[in-house]
């Protein structure tokens, strides 16, 4: 709705002012120059080759923009310090057996250096967790265990006394 | 910044609106994670987009400063974050 001061409810709209067909803005880069267009093709048409200038590049080119954009922009790599992470199988030929089928993990405790625990992938599923560690449960798993029990409690609750069940 | 797994730091996001852990399938593959594919979630989003997760990576040891807690990490796939705590 247009605000009273430029509208009369009365009256309808002077479609005359209505300026929603014209763009509201358009994209454009500093760098761009239609004069280097201009001053490259005339040159172009008088010499064999053209020297250009990495300014009147990347004023013509919107392509070399989006390749400049892709190498000075910082990406997300990984640090040196994962460089003992462990690789992953992309592709499983079942021909070829897996290497340690077969063999048998010790039980017993896992220990790396300085007294740090190991990482979680290698410490075999019957492995308890040191007796003072702090476990954060999850909610949503805590909830999936005690839902099927109360469920069934409920169900015991809202049986009627004569329900033979 | 905190240790996860014992082997390298990854930045976490603290989201006192979540009720759940999450972390990004990138990170939880690049650490070489295994999650448990039966427990899944369907998280909704802040944009209101329903997302299935991957699973539920069990007892990973996150080192806060001095302090070792062991989490319950649900995997998700291709988030903006690294680790969401709830």
């Amino acid at each position: 709705m247009f605000p009273p001061t430029i509208h009369n409810f009365t009256v309808p709209v002077d479609k005359t002012s209505n300026k929603d067909k014209e763009p509201a803005y358009k994209t454009f880069a500093l760098i761009q120059n239609p004069k280097v267009a201009d001053m490259i093709y005339k040159r172009s048409m008088k010499a064999p080759s053209v020297m250009i200038l990495p300014e009147e590049l990347l004023s013509l080119s919107p392509e070399i923009w989006q390749k400049m954009c892709d190498v000075v922009t910082p990406k997300w790599v990984i640090t040196s310090d994962v460089t003992g992470s462990p690789t992953l199988a992309t592709h499983y030929n079942s021909e070829v057996p897996l290497p340690f089928v077969g063999e048998v993990i010790d039980p017993g405790p896992v220990h790396m250096g300085h007294g740090i625990p190991p990482p979680a992938g290698i410490i075999p599923k019957h492995h308890t967790l040191p007796p003072s560690a702090i476990i954060i449960p999850d909610p949503y798993e805590t909830v999936l265990n005690l839902v099927p029990n109360q469920m069934f409690s409920q169900l015991q609750k809202s049986r009627m006394p004569c329900d033979p069940l | 910044m905190m240790l996860v797994d014992n082997q390298t730091h990854v930045e976490s996001i603290i989201d006192p609106g979540l009720q759940i852990i999450t972390m990004s399938d990138a990170v939880c593959h690049n650490l070489g994670l295994h999650y448990n594919p039966h427990i899944q979630l369907n998280m909704q989003s802040a944009n209101g987009i329903i997302d299935k997760s991957l699973g539920l990576a069990c007892n990973i040891p996150c080192c806060v400063g001095d302090i070792t807690l062991y989490l319950q990490i649900h995997a998700i796939h291709d988030p903006a974050y690294n680790i969401l705590m709830g």
